[in-house]
């Protein structure tokens, strides 16, 4: 088995009790529970796992994280195939099916790798420079530009999977599960703090799991689990693995992504979310977040078999990989001594370390020495060589600086390199936060300098490396953040005894000598920048951090260069010669790490996608085959469909059988709000132009609402039902904003009015009656009241039983036939249209919808606010001048409307349209020309606001906005449409029975 | 002539006024047909308290507080404004109590519909769809709170129980809120 070979026969934390089968490429291979994906893979000696994304050059599994810039596969396929899954995060699950990206016909023979033998002629800022020239072309290169680049590919179906979301409050937050987190959720904990933990591993311990650190004299996980078991202990404290805090928002809200299933592959349970959401509003943040190692930057550094010293480590230590066997570790820190010492004792051979540094003394290198590895001091690695695996290295002597060859090449064989450039803290959520960053120039890397919202670096990510000071800073931390929330006395617990760690201080070689020009020196892995991309760009000028980023694409990629983004930048520096503070940082943003769009949607898709308002009667239209129309939040009929017929067919249909019998409607959306209180009288005749003062007990009146600026705001009826009682009705999309506007004027303007307000818009079921012979339906309901003309005339309003069922019964009409609308309270809604469907139907009772009701009140010349007004329209306009009162001292809007503007001439006026062919449906919308002219160009106007088939007229009607309308009445306009000039006659905006008395009737 | 039939809940159509996930962590409960009353007065007018008292059997409570005696509750809506809730039963005795006390009172008992939640897993449910702190320490019976849940404006009302919440809303999105309760509680269903 070739596999022996790579997989360690002990260590490791893998259950080698459980082997997972799964397929890479389509080829099957095997695993074992606790594996990743990346450690399977190199387990199984398969180093080479994608091509680079814009040369198609081999790549490998390059780090052990969330840095990872070369492993990423598509996963799955169909409903929940996902691209660009990074290999190094991905546990392994039992019939995982993976395949690499960007590549083709495969990753062994990728037809794209041609681009490469071209690469010269592919610098940084190439498809500005080459495509946007024709500048009209750019749409036409850029179809093929998305073929040849990209990563994975988006799914095709739509997402099968769940995703939900929850709030959590706590009042310390910490992020990351290393030593520090560990340490300071403890400390948080113990204080009596809610704590939450996120840890985006799928178990604690951060780089503890990979080496063989001691706390208080013993492995240092056993300190780990002993510490998680703890804080699982504390009812307060939350510990969610498989968790990414990826992004720091304003007052301190974090939003975090968990991965609930994603490792259990076809065993996930069904009940249980693909991921969750986690927004998290926190009193204190720490953020204990680690660090992330930085390669060097060398000739050709990213063939596969190259890796992250710290990686390295991982694979061997953790998962009991082999990530090569005969291994040259290329260093300018003490740290990948550590490795080079643990690899070499695990089973890789390393040959030789290499290190920049004249001159590296202390222990580690002394340990170095006793444990029989060539120690090159002051060398570099100038060229590496091999395609789908690295074969060997030459090394040669360097300057002091590891910026010059000062001598011979010498070449290595190996078929592993371990590299590594310094450690930088993972700042990320730090700068998102708002965080000033420093550049320290010692440890080589940007640390948290000064923190804008609550929160505490602690550890590796405030550029504390040795575990002691993990362990201690932690403590303080959790301390700390638990003292400011109002937890424990403020004192940290004591820190344990840790084994000593290696000086993190590395030399800032930032950029090392090569042994041939051709070869390339990568800095952003991911999008395939080079050292030479980033010079290019500042002598062609784009010298600003934020200018070079977005012309070479470093750090644009998914990745956003968490491990390229230093040496991007010290290149910069170093090319314009500036020191590092000076070229500044380009902006950290959320999201960490990619995030799905199903996590953000949520649960809320398809039939929850949006909340739906629904009246009582909506089963019965729902049942009678409405179809249905959004009227803001409300599902209202919009006409019944009735033996396969058509829109058109179903409103005249309708409509006839409201103006000839009997017609009846759900109008329970409309706006209703109960006035009571000895001013409400007072209010009434503020908020409305007219004066209400005369208003009897019983009786309705019609209102306009103007805005402070006069212009129409609302309209409807409001009743009087008592001394001091009014129902107030407004349109159904402006209820809830009638409904602020007056409690704003009460509030802040009139608190000394005794006026109470409550909205009863859905505690009553409103069903209008309208048509000649509604009298008859709503007569067979045996009211206890007198219904006829004289009694109960029209604008007059009775209480009391219809069909048993407490009552108010309104004569108001918005058809302008004889109309009774009737209220009940909304648990009858549905009995008594039932009843009044059954006691209708000897005389044709028809359910219309809003189509119909809009036809019918255009017939009218009844406005809709908000259809035929739009905000900048005063009653004038509309031709109600009646409606303002002259008497009254003052209401809302009035001053405004004796501004010039408004009260002079050259206002858009309504008028009614009726077009020459009476067959002719003018678009609503539509321009009205000032002048007649035979074609476009022509002065416009005004324009359509209604429009619609009048099947009472059996013509078409229109009603419209036009300038100093009023004065065109009886002359012709031209209408320019799409391809036509439609002419029309300007008429009175009233189109049918002019007298009202059907309405009266 | 014939009394009309009762009245009917806004989701009597779907036909299960109480509905609980396989494992009983959650449980919701239809009680929209309860009467409801808003009621309209001065906190700081010892009269309006002793009469909201005295017709009502509980006193109004302070802002963001619920207060419940013998089955009644009131909840503190606005500066002037409480809600105030009783069985469907005791409406019109309460009416007209409030009434004959003078109290300032619109009856809504129609307009918002009540869903009652419980089990214990019912606040890790409203979890999922309110930002409000829900913890114990910070949301417990005798609170109550305006806020939105799947977006939608409601009234939460803790109740003895622990974890068990009434909610309160518009009576024309009850069916949307019941069905998002339903859905919302898929990942409760086991354990």
């Amino acid at each position: 088995m070739s596999a022996r070979r790579w997989r360690l026969a002990e260590g490791g934390r893998i259950d080698r009790a459980r082997p997972l089968g799964f397929s890479f490429n389509g080829r099957r291979y095997e695993g074992y529970a606790g594996d990743t994906l990346a450690s399977a893979l190199l387990a199984s000696g398969v180093h080479l796992v994608g091509r680079s994304f814009k040369y198609h050059r081999p790549r490998g599994v390059m780090s052990a994280g969330v840095e990872e810039t070369n492993a990423l596969v598509q996963l799955g396929g169909g409903a929940r195939s996902t691209p660009n899954v990074l290999a190094t995060q991905l546990e392994l699950f039992e019939g995982m099916a993976a395949r690499s990206i960007n590549c083709w016909p495969s990753v062994e023979r990728d037809f794209g790798a041609a681009a490469g033998l071209v690469s010269r002629l592919l610098p940084a800022g190439f498809y500005y420079k080459t495509f946007m020239w024709p500048s009209g072309m750019w749409m036409g290169y850029e179809h093929f530009i998305r073929r040849a680049a990209g990563l994975g590919q988006a799914p095709r179906e739509p997402d099968a999977e769940r995703y939900v979301r929850r709030w959590e409050h706590v009042d310390v937050a910490v992020v990351g599960a290393g030593p520090a987190g560990l340490a300071a959720a403890l400390a948080a904990g113990r204080a009596g703090a809610r704590v939450l933990l996120c840890e985006q591993d799928r178990e604690p311990g951060g780089a503890l799991l990979s080496e063989a650190a001691e706390i208080d004299g013993r492995p240092a996980l056993d300190w780990v689990a002993e510490a998680a078991a703890e804080l699982d202990s504390m009812a307060e404290v939350t510990l969610l693995p498989r968790t990414t805090l990826f992004g720091y928002h304003d007052h301190n809200y974090l939003t975090a992504v968990e991965r609930a299933t994603d490792h259990l592959g076809a065993d996930a349970p069904a009940h249980l979310p693909r991921e969750r959401l986690w927004k998290v509003r926190a009193r204190q943040v720490v953020l204990a977040t680690g660090a992330i190692e930085r390669p060097l930057v060398f000739a050709d550094n990213d063939r596969p078999g190259i890796m992250l010293a710290g990686a390295a480590r991982s694979y061997l230590k953790r998962f009991a990989a082999r990530p090569g066997r005969m291994a040259v570790v290329f260093a300018n820190n003490d740290g990948a001594y550590r490795a080079a010492l643990e690899l070499n004792a695990g089973g890789v051979a390393v040959t030789a370390l290499v290190d920049p540094r004249p001159a590296p003394k202390g222990a580690w290198s002394e340990a170095l020495e006793a444990g029989g590895v060539e120690h090159l001091a002051g060398h570099a690695v100038v060229a590496t060589h091999g395609r789908k695996r690295i074969q060997g290295v030459e090394v040669a002597p360097v300057s002091p600086d590891g910026r010059e060859i000062t001598g011979r090449h010498r070449f290595i064989t190996c078929d592993f390199l371990a590299n590594s450039g310094g450690w930088n803290p993972a700042v990320h959520l730090f700068s998102q936060s708002g965080g000033r960053l420093g550049f320290d120039d010692e440890l080589a890397c940007f640390v948290p300098e000064r923190a804008r919202q609550p929160l505490r670096s602690a550890g590796a990510a405030k550029g504390s490396f040795a575990l002691a000071d993990c362990l201690a800073e932690g403590f303080a931390a959790g301390t700390g953040a638990a003292a400011e929330s109002g937890f424990g006395d403020g004192k940290p617990p004591p820190t344990p005894a840790a084994s000593p760690s290696p000086d993190p201080a590395p030399l800032a070689c930032w950029q090392l000598p090569v042994a041939r020009r051709a070869a390339k020196c990568f800095v952003d892995f991911h999008n395939d920048v080079t050292a030479a991309d980033i010079a290019l760009a500042a002598r062609e000028g784009f010298v600003s951090v934020e200018h070079t980023k977005r012309y070479t694409t470093a750090g644009m990629g998914t990745d956003q260069g968490k491990t390229g983004n230093v040496n991007a930048l010290a290149i910069l520096a170093r090319v314009r010669g500036e020191a590092i503070p000076a070229v500044g940082t380009t902006t950290f943003r959320p999201p960490y790490t990619p995030v799905t769009f199903g996590a953000i949607a949520g649960p809320d898709v398809g039939p929850l996608f949006l909340p739906e308002r629904k009246t009582p009667i909506f089963p019965w239209h729902q049942a009678r085959g409405a179809v249905f129309e959004p009227t803001g939040d409300w599902r209202r009929p919009r006409y019944y469909r009735e033996n396969g017929e058509d829109m058109a067919a179903a409103v005249s249909r309708e409509c006839l059988a409201v103006r000839n019998a009997v017609g009846i409607t759900d109008s329970s959306t409309l706006g209703k709000i109960d006035i009571q209180g000895p001013d409400s009288l007072k209010l009434l005749d503020w908020v409305y132009t007219n004066a209400w003062g005369s208003l009897a007990v019983e009786r309705c009146r019609y209102g306009l609402m103007l805005g402070e600026d006069g212009m129409v705001f609302d309209d409807g009826v409001t009743a009087r039902l008592g001394e001091r009682h009014y129902l107030m009705s407004t349109t159904s999309g402006g209820a809830g904003r009638v409904f602020d506007w007056l409690e704003e004027w009460l509030q802040c303007e009139w608190p000394h009015f005794a006026v109470d307000l409550t909205s009863v818009t859905t505690e009553w079921a409103s069903i209008a009656l309208a048509g000649p012979r509604a009298r008859q339906v709503l007569a067979k309901l045996e009211p206890d009241f007198d219904i006829g003309a004289e009694s109960l005339p029209h604008m007059a309003v009775a209480e009391g039983r219809v069909a048993g069922i407490p009552a108010r019964v309104f004569r108001v009409s918005f058809t302008g036939e004889l109309s009774y609308e009737i209220n009940v309270p909304a648990g009858h809604g549905l009995a008594l249209w039932l009843a009044l469907m059954v006691a209708g139907e000897p005389e044709g009772i028809t359910p219309f919808g809003l189509e119909a009701l809009l036809t019918l009140r255009a017939e009218k010349g009844y406005i809709v606010d908000g259809v035929d007004t739009d905000g900048s329209i005063t009653p004038h306009d509309l031709g109600m001048d009646w409606i303002v009162s002259r008497k009254k001292a003052d209401f809302i809007g009035k001053r405004s409307l004796s501004r010039s503007f408004v009260a002079g001439a050259g206002r858009r006026q309504l008028v009614g349209l009726l077009t020459e062919d009476p067959a002719e449906v003018l678009p609503p919308g539509a321009n009205v020309a000032g002048e007649l002219r035979p074609k476009p160009p022509m002065p416009i106007a005004g324009n359509v606001t209604s429009s619609t088939f009048s099947p009472t007229l059996g013509r078409s009607i229109a009603l419209a906005l036009v300038k100093d309308g009023r004065s065109l009445i009886g002359q012709k306009v031209a209408l320019p449409l799409a391809g036509k000039v439609v002419r029309a006659e300007v008429v009175r905006p009233l189109f049918y029975d002019p007298e009202g008395e059907r309405l009266h009737g | 002539m014939a009394e009309p039939a009762p009245p009917i809940s806004p989701l009597d159509h779907l036909g299960e006024p109480r509905w609980q996930t396989s494992s009983g962590n959650v449980v919701l409960e239809d009680r929209s047909l309860c009467a409801k009353f808003v009621l309209h007065g001065r906190a700081d007018d010892p009269a309006f308290e002793e009469a909201v008292s005295a017709a009502f059997g509980v006193a109004p409570p302070a802002v963001n507080k619920a207060a419940e005696a013998d089955g009644r509750t009131l909840a503190w809506l606005g500066p002037r404004e409480w809600l105030a809730l009783c069985p469907a039963a005791e409406e019109n005795e309460a009416a007209e109590a409030l009434r004959g006390a003078g109290v300032s009172h619109v009856r809504v008992g129609h307009g918002r519909a009540l869903i009652s939640l419980s089990g214990p897993r019912a606040r890790d449910l409203l979890r999922t769809g309110t930002s409000l702190d829900l913890h114990p320490r910070r949301f417990a019976p005798g609170d109550c709170a305006q806020t939105r849940l799947a977006r939608l404006a409601v009234l939460l009302i803790p109740r003895g129980e622990p974890a068990a919440v009434d909610i309160v809303l518009d009576r024309g999105f009850a069916e949307y809120l019941w069905l998002w309760l339903k859905d919302a509680a898929r990942e409760f269903a086991v354990g």
